[in-house]
């Protein structure tokens, strides 16, 4: 005896082949009758009813309703088949013939299907990673190198050919840039505007431009260079080209530079080079002493106050003073919970995704005499062992930690469960964290974070502690990730959230030198 | 030094990312994809939208009532439609995620995995209508076609050519009395009804909607009819699907996509009987039944007001 078995698809959206070749699909099979694959709208379910063809469940126009005819366990087989033919990506169909194209399997040839471009984003093994780069080059085009472990001496090379080509390579090992309004990598959402960047520093790249975009500025490039750029080996190559090209930019009216301090001979040569750019340039080597500057140059002494002075020469106005404390707010929500912390609770415990972030606050601590240990040690901080005693700063970007897994900003699940181990150790006082939003990063970062720290706490507090956390998040109001809601699912969890990297670091610190 | 060019390049140069990363990065893609051409009607302001549908050669934005179109380059153009450049995009599902948001400042619209500039698109406006042939040229013409829309039926049938075809007679001949009432009870039974994503009884009256327009000008009464039949479908939007509705709302606008207005051109206008074929192929090309139902309701919106048949002033 013949029955009728449907499924609803709620909000599903097929195309009309995809459709027609279900339904036909459907009605060669053994035992069914009629198949019918429809969109649910009133006029087609009295169409069904006239062809009783009954459909007795709620369905809305939005919803894809298949109606099978048959005998029973033929229906209940195909209707099974229907369901997984259209959940699964590759039985969707192309939507009416998707042209075929050639896959690209040279750079060669992708110049040829695509003439203007002029940028070769490459991201192969190290080992291969100088010889794309190099073909990349001898195409006339710009480089930006995503893939680490290239030898220096390949670095080198190539950054002298790019040179003598009048070209630029971003990299080796460079995760953030955008260029022409467009992020490459590891990049936010900001506005366009006239501050120009070169940096030897993702993340620290990253901090700068937002917060130029959240005071209201906006960016004109931001290049990268690589982290070895500055090196004597490679002598500040791509800085020196980038510095050059923002000079020439008519679109440009500051530039910012942002490195790890670099030896003096090419601090130097940077300095000179600012100098003679004839705009206002804010310097920030991380953790430099600063020194004096060619007249037009301004020291910033964190990658807050680069973007603030930034701003500042921008609009006209006179560079803001450094952030040197953080604010009554902040500073009165973690002494309250300082009151309550247990006796053994000294230490900070700095887990980063962003390697910059990592290295600021190391330099925070330092200049407030508070030792600590990294697996990424700044100078002055000694290096991680592996045992959690006193002040650990963690850079989960790392490659101790990245080999054969993602980057953290993008799986955060190794920075969350090491959060979460913070809670059993007597000696945690403070969680320090970073959140980077942003292209390439985890769609909901501070879902999972929020999650590990309540866990912590909860921890804690079955013991009798109470742990602070402290955090900030690197981002902007048009992330792809609603920054927004990420801070307010950190802090519904109790976290106290800034406005900075450094600011965070500060309230770590002070609450740092009160438990000693 | 000069500034590089990939510093001072212009959107179509704009470079492709996120193909080949290393297994660190493994999960980022953002590809920067050039706006060839944007329809007229697309929003010059900034907006936040949502990807509504997401299919191979077409996204769907939701942006306030609107859907706007993403589509790949030889898809074609429409009022609402953003033609890419890159013709080297194969499947727009490996960009865009349906629910996701869709924000656009300054001429770009960023999503999760996309970037997709259109401030130096052109704007698409549909062609204007040249002089119009003799009625017995039209009239060839018009044979000639629904010659070849017979032909792909044969394949491509749907409810316009099997149980719909009643109702789209009655229609037909509503629309030469110009009876709005009638015509509304037999848009009642066609909004929503047949095959397809925009089921065929849609594509149906987005087609007679546009040979309507094409010969209302300077026609009271007809520009009275149309505006009920605008009406009727209007009021019965919520009876067929989103994407379905869209295109409903754009045709009682008066506004069509650019395969159709090609072919009304032609039919109309166009001497040569090779280009009229071309003009046909283009829009029966769309869709599985689509092109073909669409087509059937211009041949039908035409038939009904064109000199041979009975005018305003006759009727």
């Amino acid at each position: 005896m013949a029955t009728t078995r449907f499924k609803v698809f709620a909000n599903l959206y097929k195309d009309s082949v995809t459709l027609m070749q279900l339904g036909a699909k459907l009605r060669e099979r053994d035992g069914v009758a009629q198949a019918s694959c429809l969109m649910a709208t009133p006029a087609n379910l009295a169409q069904l009813v006239d062809a009783d063809l009954v459909v007795d469940a709620p369905a809305s126009p939005s919803d894809l309703l298949v109606v099978v005819r048959g005998d029973a366990l033929s229906c209940d087989e195909a209707i099974a088949a229907a369901d997984e033919l259209l959940q699964s990506a590759g039985a969707t169909g192309d939507g009416g013939g998707a042209a075929f194209s050639l896959p690209l399997t040279s750079l060669a040839i992708g110049v040829e299907r695509a003439p203007d471009a002029d940028l070769a984003l490459i991201s192969v093994p190290g080992d291969y990673a100088a010889a794309e780069a190099m073909k990349a080059l001898s195409l006339g085009l710009h480089v930006m190198l995503f893939s680490d472990n290239v030898p220096v001496a390949e670095e080198r090379a190539i950054k002298t050919f790019a040179r003598a080509k009048n070209l630029l390579v971003m990299g080796p090992d460079c995760g953030t840039a955008i260029v022409n309004g467009v992020p490459l990598g590891f990049a936010n959402v900001v506005r366009r505007g006239d501050i120009g960047l070169v940096a030897a520093s993702g993340t620290g790249l990253q901090e700068v431009t937002c917060r130029i975009h959240n005071l209201g500025g906006g960016i004109s490039q931001a290049l990268g260079t690589g982290g070895r750029d500055l090196k004597e080996e490679i002598g500040g190559i791509t800085m020196l080209q980038g510095l050059a090209a923002l000079a020439a930019d008519s679109r440009t009216r500051v530039i910012v530079l942002i490195s790890k301090p670099p030896s003096p001979a090419i601090a130097r040569q940077i300095e000179d080079a600012a100098g003679a750019a004839g705009k206002p340039v804010v310097v920030h080597f991380l953790g430099a002493t600063p020194q004096r500057l060619p007249a037009g140059l301004v020291a910033a002494t964190s990658l807050r106050h680069a973007a603030d002075v930034a701003v500042a020469l921008a609009r006209g106005e006179a560079p803001p003073v450094a952030l040197t404390a953080p604010s009554a707010a902040a500073l009165a929500t973690v002494d309250k919970q300082a009151a309550a912390m247990a006796s053994t609770q000294k230490a900070v415990r700095a887990l980063f995704t962003g390697g910059t972030f990592c290295y600021e606050a190391q330099l925070v601590f330092i200049a407030q005499g508070l030792p600590c240990r990294s697996n990424a040690p700044a100078n002055g901080a000694s290096a991680f062992d592996g045992r959690y005693d006193g002040h650990v700063f963690l850079d989960l970007g790392d490659d101790d930690y990245t080999r054969g897994r993602p980057h953290p900003m993008i799986d955060p699940s190794l920075r969350d469960a090491a959060v979460r181990a913070q809670g059993a150790d007597p000696q945690t006082a403070a969680i320090l964290f970073d959140v980077v939003l942003g292209f390439g990063s985890h769609e909901n970062p501070a879902g999972g974070l929020a999650q590990a720290l309540a866990d912590a706490q909860r921890e804690a507090r079955a013991h009798g502690r109470t742990i602070a956390m402290i955090g900030h998040v690197c981002g902007t109001d048009e992330d792809p990730q609603d920054k927004a809601e990420q801070m307010r699912q950190l802090e519904a969890v109790g976290a106290v959230i800034v406005g900075s990297n450094v600011e965070a670091a500060l309230l770590a610190a002070h609450l740092a030198a009160h438990r000693a | 030094m000069q500034i590089p060019s990939a510093l001072s390049i212009a959107p179509r140069n704009l470079p492709r990312v996120g193909q080949a990363l290393p297994s660190r990065y493994a999960d980022m893609s953002c590809a920067a994809l050039v706006v060839e051409t944007a329809g007229y009607l697309v929003p010059q302001a900034d907006f936040i939208g949502r990807v509504h549908s997401v299919f191979a050669q077409a996204c769907n934005i939701a942006v306030g009532d609107m859907l706007l179109t993403v589509c790949v380059p030889r898809a074609g153009n429409g009022a609402t439609t953003l033609c890419l450049a890159d013709r080297t995009v194969r499947d727009l599902r490996d960009l865009f995620d349906a629910g996701e948001r869709v924000v656009c400042r300054d001429g770009v619209a960023r999503t999760g995995r996309a970037l997709l500039h259109w401030t130096g698109a052109i704007v698409w406006r549909p062609d204007e209508p040249g002089p119009m042939l003799a009625p017995a040229r039209i009239d060839e013409h018009l044979r000639a076609a629904g010659l070849h829309l017979a032909r792909q039926r044969r394949t491509r049938s749907s409810v316009i050519d099997g149980r719909a075809a009643p109702v789209v007679a009655a229609l037909r001949i509503a629309c030469r009395a110009l009876d709005g009432a009638a015509a509304a009870r037999e848009v009642d039974r066609l909004v929503g009804w047949g095959e397809g994503l925009t089921p065929a009884g849609d594509d149906f009256l987005v087609g007679m909607l546009a040979g309507l327009d094409a010969l209302a000008l300077g026609d009271e009464r007809r520009q009275r009819f149309r505006a009920v039949l605008a009406a009727a479908v209007i009021a019965r939007l919520q009876r067929t699907t989103p994407i379905a509705a869209h295109f409903l709302r754009l045709a009682a606008g008066g506004h069509y996509n650019e395969p159709l207005v090609a072919l009304r051109n032609a039919l109309l206008g166009e001497p040569r009987a090779d280009a009229v074929v071309a003009a046909l192929r283009r829009a029966l090309d769309i869709g599985a039944t689509s092109g073909a139902d669409t087509v059937s309701g211009l041949l039908a919106g035409l038939a009904a007001w064109l000199p041979a048949s009975p005018t305003a002033a006759s009727a």
